[in-house]
This record gives structure tokens, C-alpha cells and sequence, in this order.
């Protein structure tokens, strides 16, 4: 049975019993029963507790085996301990989709009462919601199957929230602010169903329209992110994850591993599937309302009518920082507007009607912005005025938006004391976002533009490369098998030329005079790195030395080399040093990657050198990615203008840079045994000079099935 | 021209502390030479020895170091001087050094045998250069008789002149092992004794400057307070909370190995008092934890090695003598004047 029939069962059942309902006012058995009764629910009800005859006006059955059909949908409210004998005899009885609102399991330290569960379920090919969750609604079904609201406004939004507490205030939320429901699925400690089932179902779900997301993790974030990928080509997905804060950072040994935080990866992985990610509540409703509510823009460009220059200006700000274009075309503007406003308003974005502009004018301009096709999308400002009254301003824009039968996106933003309030309540209930800030309402704006840019970009195919896969993963083993974690650099540039990566031209000397001989062949300046399986931080331990210009430079660098290393670890295996020929006119890059337990490879481009660390300029990507999404991920980190030739520098060799980047990644994806790579520096060339590997580490594990 | 070669039975047994502190205490005008570098220093494409700078700062050598050392690694030693022979350069170099001394203190390798393939162990360099040799010697009383007697032999073997033995680190509860085993045995082999150095905790500590050049670690913060002296090493596994229940916590002078993301133990750490942080795994905190650092004077670092590798490492940090440590320059010349027999010896 695929997914959305197994789901179907849970979303709209034709049937659900409720183990554990209860007679008690104001306990979870019976405000489960409350809901389902007075939320419309058209199926068949069954209540089961053995204690009473009958619970909120339905029969009260003694045992799930007592009831004369088998249900579509079992709901749980029993104590975590006769959880699992609970849903063993509804299976016996036939049942097959189970939601668990008890609490208990995991989330306490009984994950073992998780397992027995699992167990139980995989025994009869049942699904569980849960345990530790409020239940479910269902718009569908008309099925209010939680011990939340008892009231929810039917709608187009679907919310998935992985905590219970803030799932219910977030379903209360949408009530006050008028946003309809069509479907609310708390998923709790994740024993079996997930965040992924749910999205899929609603992602195929007709009555959905947008959906919210409320995360604290994934379990498997891969899954994950290809579910989000499909679904946000359909319908916005606007997801928030909780633990941003750097805490989590990885504790690896690369400097990959060390840069991508969880939260980083978990951003770029739901980046790249399409989700919209807010960074806090507010952003997140005031999206939704605006997903819900707004036709997606058809072009890049918006206009902001204010009546006062200040939030004009502010909204300017904004506009920047949400990457809003403004709509620049100074003489269509002036064209069109001037009629709206006295000699002394302005006509340049911000269309500024200024403090005289009453309800006339501002519809007015409304109407103008409405109709003319080459204003893509508008910003509405009010700033409350001696004069003006905010109610009859938020009438004359219901009253445009009426008349009017363009479809454009316009969200509103009311700024003020008295009336204020009830002016930007008036305005949503007239299906026109409005917020109580200039931020807010560019905010969504920004949020209305990522969609279309989401929707205007077509999906590629990551690159495919022929390398000698078996080839690397043989190096791998032999380094395995004599217990080392970390390959000899030696091996690592073999793995990387094997992949395609081009290098300085370079040697190895065992002694002092093959490095001279070598160094000699190769052409002053060279560099000198310590070749040594017990080493892996060569500069740490004093093992690389720079920009040796002649026979003198080289003899002392190799002296202090040996010396240095000696001193420090006088047990570590020597077998020689790497002489590479000194790359100068460069740009430091950093390339790798690390393998995250929840995304599989993920792949970090950025600044390199010394200081990458304290410049976290990287910007990271989960594995594969295509030529497209690698242009945007080179373009993404603050110093892009160094790369493309700012203040007259030489433009560097991007493509060659995508090149390894795209190489890289395919690496990553087909050879799990490398669990941490890094390129530090990757020298970015010239343009047509290519990029150079200049230093490279790489860590290991076992054979992958 | 008085010429003491300074040797040991092992590696860091002290030969530049009891250099030095003869040295200082001569009143002659000395100059320094040690043929075989130990203590590497590579800066601006240029290699010494570090123990030839702090002679060169204590004592105001006007000398270049290069001239002080003939190399630090056998092949290099070997290949550089193929043409006239190792001793000759030896002798060379020695001469450029030593012309118009009063006392040359000649410094050994690691220990009395260690160049010998190039004859330049302690023996040798009696041999070639002349002069008295100093057995510095520590540790266990069975282990210092036993590598004291053999030294004695080889040198005897040679005709090469041992003046005597000076025992360094001798702590409190061990001094008693001097007049019991140490000295009976020595006269019974007619080995010189020639004074002891107490152990002195000062000398055994490092300050945080030298944590840093021996890591190659970034610091990132904390500047000013590279010369605080480390007195205790401690690896934040705990929570902060549990941290400073414990009392060596409270320590002055502690040094905190922890990863950049134990922001709890980070802040908890940052007093006046601690001599430096070592963040672990490239992991770096917050700007402002960094600002708080800088404020305080307390040194953070930034290292790639993980927590138990950098641990490991700090541990093997040896508290070399640096040439601006003033206070280890005075403390060693007051510890040689009480404890060399000086008369003996110049």
C-alpha cells in the first residue's frame, strides 16, 4: 500500500474508534470524543472504555473487539505502559492506522516502550501517528481529531508541527487571525510516522493549498528534503526549525565538519528543496497569510504607495534586505501617479501621496497600480494622520481590490494608534495581508518573490562523471585495513586527480638531495610538506614550509622540517616530503565536504586559507547538486566580487571552480567511505587557468553497503 | 680559555639551565657554542636553536646564532660538511665563536651519546675541542648511578676529562638520596660530585606564548596575556556548572582545553586569572565571547586537532627557557649559586 492510501486512512477515515474515551469533563479521552462529535465528523464514532455505557452522546464500547467494524483510524489515550498490548489487540481486531496521543515514551527516557511498539506495527503492517501528540485534523473529513480548538476555520493551509504545545497555540493562532485549516497533524516523538509522510499526503492533498511546517529535527532529513522538493513545486512549503543556534556545531576534525553546523546544513537542504524558512513565528504567519491569501507575482517589481516618507524609506530598506525590486521606470511612474497626489507628493518609488492622501487618493492609486500590467506587485503603507481615519483607508483598498480583476499581489502595512488594529484585522478578513510593521508586510513580499523565483527555475540534472570508482574505493580499503582513519596526502591526491581535480605540478623526495633534485625539475619557488601516515596537521606540527626560492632556502627548510617534527613527535613514520611548486597570484578557495548522519554528503564552498574559520564565508549544498545550483552556491558567499575581478583584480576561473565543485560532489555521493573531506587551499586560477589543489585531507570509514 | 662541555644522560635533564647558571655566575666573559641544535626556532626562512638565543639574551652575547650551531639533522650535518669533514667544521665554527673568551660553555645534543655518528657527542667534542666535561643528570638515584657510571666509562675509554656530575630537579622528599646513595656511589666510581638544583616548580611551567608556538595554534583573542605562566592543564569535559564545583578550577593560572561550541565552560572560564583557552576542532564562539577575552587578557586559541589529540600535545610541551623570561633567568642563577659547587667547576 503506497503512502497517500496508507494516509488517507488517517485524513479522512470513514471511521475511528477511541480507545480511552472518557465520561470526565475536561480529560483528553473524552475532549477527543468532544471534537470529533461537535467537529462534524460523518463516520461512525466509536468510544471504548469499559468504565462507561456511553461517552458525549455515543455508545461506549468495553473492547475494540466489542465494536462491529474494523476502523479506518484508532485513536489512542492509554498510558505509555498498555500502549503496546493496546495496539497489539487492535491489530488482532484488524485495525491498521493508529494515532497515539499518549505521552511517556521517549521524550522521558522510555524509548524502549517505542520499540516494543515498532515491533508490533511491523508484525501487521500498521501505521501509528505519535506517541506524545495532539492528534489530527482533517478539513477533508471535517475531522477534528485532537484535544485542541475545539473550533478551527476550515481553509487552504495545512500544518504540520512537530511540537504538541506549540501545535495547538499555533491551531488557536490561525482562529484570531482568520486563517483557514485544511488539515493539522501534531507528529510528536516520530516512532513511525513522520514530518515525510505527512508533507507527501499533503502535498497531494486538493484542498491544501500552502502548508506550515514546525521542525525541531528530521530523522531523516534526506528523505525529507527529495518529499519537500516535489511538494514545493506544487504548493509553498514555509517550514520553521527550532535549535539554530550554533550548539550544534560538529565536532570533526575538518574544517568542513567544524563550519557546518547542523542548523547550516538543515538551511541549505531546505533552501535547495524549495521551503521558505522563517526565522521566527512572526514571519512565518504573516508568509502563510500571504501564500494563502495571494496569487504568486508574474514578474519581478513592485510598487510601495505611502502617505509618509519616513516608512517609505524604512519599507526601502526592507525591500533591499528581502531582495524586492522596486520598480524604477521613473517616467511610467510619474506618468501615473501624479494625478493621485498634491505637486509636492512624489512620484519616485516610494509613490509618496503624502500626509494629505485620504481615502480617495489611495484608492486611487490603488486602482492605477491594480490595472496597470507593468506594475507586477504593490506594498500599501499607512501612517495614522491627524486627519485621516485608518478605517475608511482600509475600505477604499477592499474597494479596489473588488473592483479590480487583475490578479497581483498586494499585502498592506498600517502604522498607528486608534483604529489601527482593527483597520489591519479588516483588511485580513477582506483577504488582504496586512501587518502592524513596514517589515512585516516586505517581509511576505520577499517570501511572495522566493516562490516565483522557486517556480521560474527548472530542474537539473547533476553532472555525471567517468571515474575509476573502484580504483578509489581500493585505495580506501588499503588504508582501512591497516587501521588508519586518515589517508597519507600521498593517497588523497591520488583519489582527487582520480576524480578529475588538477594539482600544482609536484614530487616526492625520500632525502635531502632528491627534494633539491626535485625541486629543481619542478622550478623555484616550491613548498615543502612533510609526507607522514602519523601526521595529519602538517602546518601544526611544523611540516609545511612556503615559497622556498633557491638550494639554501630548501636545505634550511628541510632541516627545520625534520627537526621540528622530530622534536615534537619523535615516534611519527617519516617517508619523505612532498616538494609542490609555490602557487602565488591566487585566490584561496576552501572545497569538501562531510557526510551529516541525516543528509548523507554535504558539500561546503567557500573563502579558504587560514582564517576560513573566523570568516565562515562558505555556503553549503547537500549532495548531488547541478551546474545550476553550484553557479548559485559559488555566487551566495560574501566575497563572489573577489572572484569575479572587483576593484580591477583578474577575474578568476569560475567555471573551472564549478567544475571541481560539480566533481566533488559526484565523489561524495558514490563513495560514502569518505566520511570528511577538505581542499584547503583550492587555489582559484586565472580565467582559463583553472583551480589548483594545493592542500587536502581526507577521513575515512569502512566499507559502505 | 676555560672550556665546559655541558652534557646529560638524557634529554631535557637541564644542560641549558646549568649552563646558564654557571654562566651567570662566572664573571667571565663567556660565549656559547652547541654544535647539534635541538630546539628548532624556523622563522623568516631562517632556522636556530632556541637555547642559543636565550644565552645570547641572558648573558648579551654579541654573537650571530648561526655561527653558534653547525645544524640540527645528521643528513643535512653530513651533506653540508662533506668537503672539509664534520670535525674540522666543528673546529671552525668553534674558533670564530670562542675567539677572545674568557669561559666557552659548549652545549652537547640531546644526550652524552647522541651524535656520535658525526663526532659530535659529548665524548667527542671533548676530544676535539678540549675541555671539562659536566654530566647534568636527574631522576631516579638507581637510574642516575647506573647512566652516570657508564657515561664515566666511555669517557675514561677516550682520556676525555669529566670535572663532575651535577644533579638537576632534586625535589624535597628526594634530597636525602643524595648523601645515602648518590654521593657513596660517586666517590666509590671517583666521579666528581659537583652540587645539585632543587626542583622548582616555577621552572616547570610554561607560559602560554609557548602553548601557542608549539600548537601552531591561531589565537584569536587575548593578546596581551601570552606571558602568563600556566600552572594547571584541564580538559573541559564537564558542564560548567559541575567545573567549578571542582577546586582546581578555581586554580590561578589554568589552562582550559575545550571545544569552540562549550560556550557554558568558555564563559565560566573567562577571569583574569586563566592563562589561556585552547579551542578544540576549529570550533570558534561568538564574537563577543572573543571581544570578552580580549578585554580580560586571557589568550584564546584556535586548534584543528580534537580535543584528546591537542591534549596530548600540551602534555609533551616542554618548559623550554625562553630568551624574555626574565624571572626563570634570575631564579636559575640564584638556584646554580646555592646549588653547583662553583669553586669546582671555574
Amino acid at each position: 500500500m503506497d503512502t497517500i492510501t496508507q494516509m488517507e486512512k488517517m485524513f479522512a477515515p470513514r471511521s475511528v474508534a477511541i480507545i480511552g474515551a472518557s465520561d470526565r469533563d475536561g480529560s483528553i479521552g473524552h475532549s477527543l470524543v468532544k471534537n470529533l462529535v461537535n467537529g462534524g465528523f460523518e463516520g461512525d464514532v466509536f468510544p471504548i472504555n469499559p468504565r462507561y455505557p456511553e461517552v458525549f452522546g455515543k455508545k461506549c464500547y468495553g473492547s475494540i473487539k466489542d465494536i462491529p467494524i474494523v476502523p479506518d483510524l484508532t485513536l489512542l489515550a492509554v498510558p505509555a505502559e498498555v500502549s503496546n498490548a493496546t495496539i497489539k489487540e487492535a491489530c488482532e481486531h484488524g485495525c491498521r492506522m493508529f494515532i497515539n496521543i499518549a505521552s511517556g515514551f521517549a521524550e522521558v527516557g522510555r524509548r524502549d516502550l517505542e520499540w516494543d511498539m515498532k515491533e508490533t506495527l511491523a508484525e501487521y503492517g500498521a501505521r501509528m501517528l505519535g506517541p506524545n501528540v495532539f492528534g489530527v485534523y482533517s478539513a477533508k473529513a471535517s475531522m477534528n481529531a485532537t484535544f485542541g480548538p475545539s473550533v478551527v476555520k476550515p481553509g487552504n493551509v495545512g500544518l504540520i508541527s512537530q511540537s504538541g504545545a506549540l501545535g495547538v497555540a499555533l491551531m488557536g493562532k490561525t482562529v484570531t487571525e482568520g486563517i483557514g485549516l485544511s488539515a493539522v497533524v501534531s507528529i510528536g516523538n516520530k516512532a513511525d510516522i513522520s514530518e515525510c509522510e505527512a508533507l507527501e499526503y499533503l502535498g497531494h492533498d486538493d484542498i491544501t493549498e500552502v502548508i506550515f511546517l514546525y521542525l525541531e529535527g528530521a530523522k531523516d532529513g534526506r528523505r525529507l528534503m527529495d518529499i519537500a522538493k516535489k511538494v514545493s513545486k506544487k504548493k509553498p512549503i514555509i517550514a520553521i526549525k527550532s535549535g539554530s543556534s550554533e550548539k550544534g556545531a560538529l565536532a570533526a576534525a575538518s574544517h568542513t565538519g567544524s563550519l557546518a553546523g547542523s542548523d547550516k546544513i538543515f538551511t541549505a537542504a531546505l533552501e535547495q528543496a524549495g521551503v521558505l524558512r522563517a526565522l521566527n513565528l512572526e514571519d512565518g504567519f504573516g508568509w502563510l497569510r500571504a501564500m494563502a491569501d495571494l496569487p504568486i507575482p508574474e514578474a519581478e517589481g513592485m510598487v510601495i504607495v505611502t502617505n509618509g516618507g519616513g516608512i517609505g524609506v524604512i519599507s526601502s530598506d526592507s525591500a533591499e534586505r528581502y531582495r524586492v525590486r522596486m520598480l524604477d521606470d521613473t517616467e511610467m511612474l510619474e506618468e501615473l501617479f501624479r494625478p493621485t497626489m498634491p505637486s509636492y507628493g512624489s512620484t519616485k518609488n516610494p509613490i509618496d501621496i503624502t500626509g494629505q492622501g485620504q481615502n480617495k487618493e489611495y484608492e486611487m492609486a490603488l486602482d492605477i497600480a491594480l490595472e496597470d500590467d507593468r506594475i507586477p506587485a504593490i506594498v500599501g503603507l499607512y501612517c495614522q494622520t491627524a486627519t485621516g481615519d485608518p478605517t475608511e483607508i482600509a475600505e477604499a483598498a477592499i474597494s479596489s481590490i473588488k473592483k479590480s480583476k487583475k490578479k497581483k499581489p498586494i499585502v498592506f502595512s498600517m502604522v498607528g494608534g486608534k483604529g489601527i488594529a482593527e483597520s489591519i484585522a479588516e483588511l485580513n478578513l477582506a483577504g488582504i495581508p496586512s501587518y502592524a510593521s513596514p517589515d512585516g508586510a516586505m517581509s511576505a513580499m520577499g517570501a511572495l518573490y522566493k516562490r516565483y523565483r522557486r517556480l521560474k527555475v527548472e530542474d537539473e540534472e547533476p553532472e555525471d562523471f567517468q571515474m575509476d570508482l573502484e580504483k578509489i574505493k581500493s585505495i580506501i580499503k588499503n588504508t582501512w585495513d591497516k587501521g588508519m582513519s586518515n589517508l597519507t596526502e600521498d593517497d588523497c591526491n591520488l583519489i582527487l586527480k582520480e576524480a578529475g581535480l588538477t594539482f600544482p605540478s609536484s614530487a616526492v623526495a625520500k632525502n635531502l638531495e632528491e627534494a633539491k633534485k626535485v625541486a629543481n625539475e619542478i622550478g623555484y619557488p616550491v613548498v615543502m610538506k612533510i609526507l607522514s601516515p602519523d601526521i595529519l596537521h602538517k602546518t601544526e606540527f611544523g611540516g609545511v614550509r612556503l615559497d622556498l626560492e633557491d638550494d639554501e632556502e630548501l636545505e634550511i627548510a628541510y632541516e627545520s622540517i625534520m627537526a621540528t617534527v622530530r622534536n615534537r613527535f619523535d615516534k611519527a613514520r617519516i617517508n619523505g616530503v612532498m616538494i609542490t611548486s609555490m602557487i602565488k597570484d591566487a585566490t584561496e578557495m576552501i572545497l569538501g565536504f562531510s557526510q551529516d548522519p541525516s543528509f548523507g554528503p554535504v558539500i561546503m564552498f567557500g573563502m579558504g586559507g587560514i582564517y576560513v574559520e573566523i570568516l565562515q564565508d562558505v555556503a553549503f549544498r547537500v549532495a548531488p547538486i547541478s551546474r545550476k545550483e553550484i553557479m548559485g552556491m559559488i555566487r551566495e558567499i560574501s566575497s563572489y566580487p573577489i572572484l569575479a575581478g572587483a576593484r580591477g583584480k583578474n577575474l578568476r576561473d569560475i567555471e573551472a571552480l564549478a567544475d571541481a565543485i560539480s566533481r566533488i560532489s559526484y565523489l561524495s555521493n558514490h563513495v560514502p567511505e569518505i566520511v570528511e573531506l577538505d581542499i584547503n587551499p583550492l587555489m582559484a586560477m586565472d580565467q582559463g587557468k583553472g583551480c589548483l589543489v594545493v592542500d587536502s585531507r581526507m577521513t575515512i570509514r569502512g566499507e559502505v553497503k | 680559555m676555560k672550556k665546559l662541555i655541558i652534557t646529560s644522560t638524557r634529554t631535557h635533564a637541564g644542560k641549558t639551565t646549568i649552563g646558564t647558571g654557571i654562566a651567570m655566575n662566572s664573571n667571565m666573559d663567556c660565549g656559547y657554542f652547541k654544535p647539534l641544535g635541538d630546539r628548532p626556532v624556523y622563522s623568516k626562512k631562517a632556522l636556530l636553536d632556541r637555547d642559543t638565543e636565550v644565552f645570547k639574551e641572558w648573558l648579551g652575547l654579541d654573537v650571530d646564532p648561526n655561527d653558534c650551531s653547525i645544524g640540527f639533522e645528521h643528513e643535512k650535518i653530513r651533506s653540508s660538511c662533506q668537503l672539509e669533514g664534520a670535525s674540522q667544521t666543528l673546529i671552525d665554527k668553534f674558533e670564530k665563536v670562542s675567539a677572545g673568551k674568557e669561559l666557552m660553555i659548549i652545549e652537547s645534543g640531546r644526550n652524552f651519546t647522541f651524535g656520535s655518528s658525526l663526532c659530535m657527542d659529548a665524548d667527542s667534542l671533548g676530544n676535539t675541542l678540549g675541555g671539562d666535561i659536566i654530566l647534568v643528570t636527574e631522576g631516579d638515584a638507581r637510574l642516575i648511578i647506573d647512566k652516570v657510571i657508564a657515561a664515566a666509562k666511555v669517557f675514561r675509554s677516550t682520556d676525555s676529562k669529566l670535572a663532575g656530575v651535577i644533579v638537576n630537579k632534586v625535589s624535597e622528599e628526594d634530597e636525602y638520596m643524595l648523601d645515602e646513595d648518590i654521593i657513596p656511589a660517586l666517590d666509590e666510581e671517583n666521579v666528581n660530585y659537583l652540587g645539585h638544583v632543587p626542583l622548582h616548580p616555577e621552572l616547570e611551567k610554561a607560559r602560554t606564548a609557548l602553548v601557542v608556538e608549539k600548537l601552531h595554534a591561531k589565537l584569536v583573542a587575548g593578546a596581551n596575556g601570552l606571558d602568563k605562566r600556566i600552572q594547571k592543564v584541564m580538559v573541559g569535559a564537564l558542564s560548567a556548572d559541575a567545573a567549578l564545583r571542582m577546586p582546581a578550577f578555581q586554580n590561578e593560572g589554568k589552562m582550559l582545553i575545550t571545544g569552540g561550541d562549550r560556550v557554558d565552560l568558555i564563559l565560566v572560564s573567562l577571569s583574569e586569572d586563566t592563562a589561556g583557552i585552547i579551542l578544540t576542532n576549529n570550533v570558534l564562539p561568538h564574537p563577543r565571547i572573543l571581544s570578552k577575552a580580549d578585554q580580560l587578557n586571557v589568550p584564546i586559541m584556535s586548534v584543528p586537532m580534537d580535543t584528546y589529540t591537542t591534549a596530548k600535545m600540551v602534555e609533551h610541551i616542554v618548559a623550554e627557557l625562553m630568551p624574555d623570561d626574565l624571572e626563570k633567568k634570575e631564579l636559575i642563577k640564584n638556584l646554580v649559586k646555592d646549588g653547583v659547587i662553583l669553586d669546582k667547576i671555574l
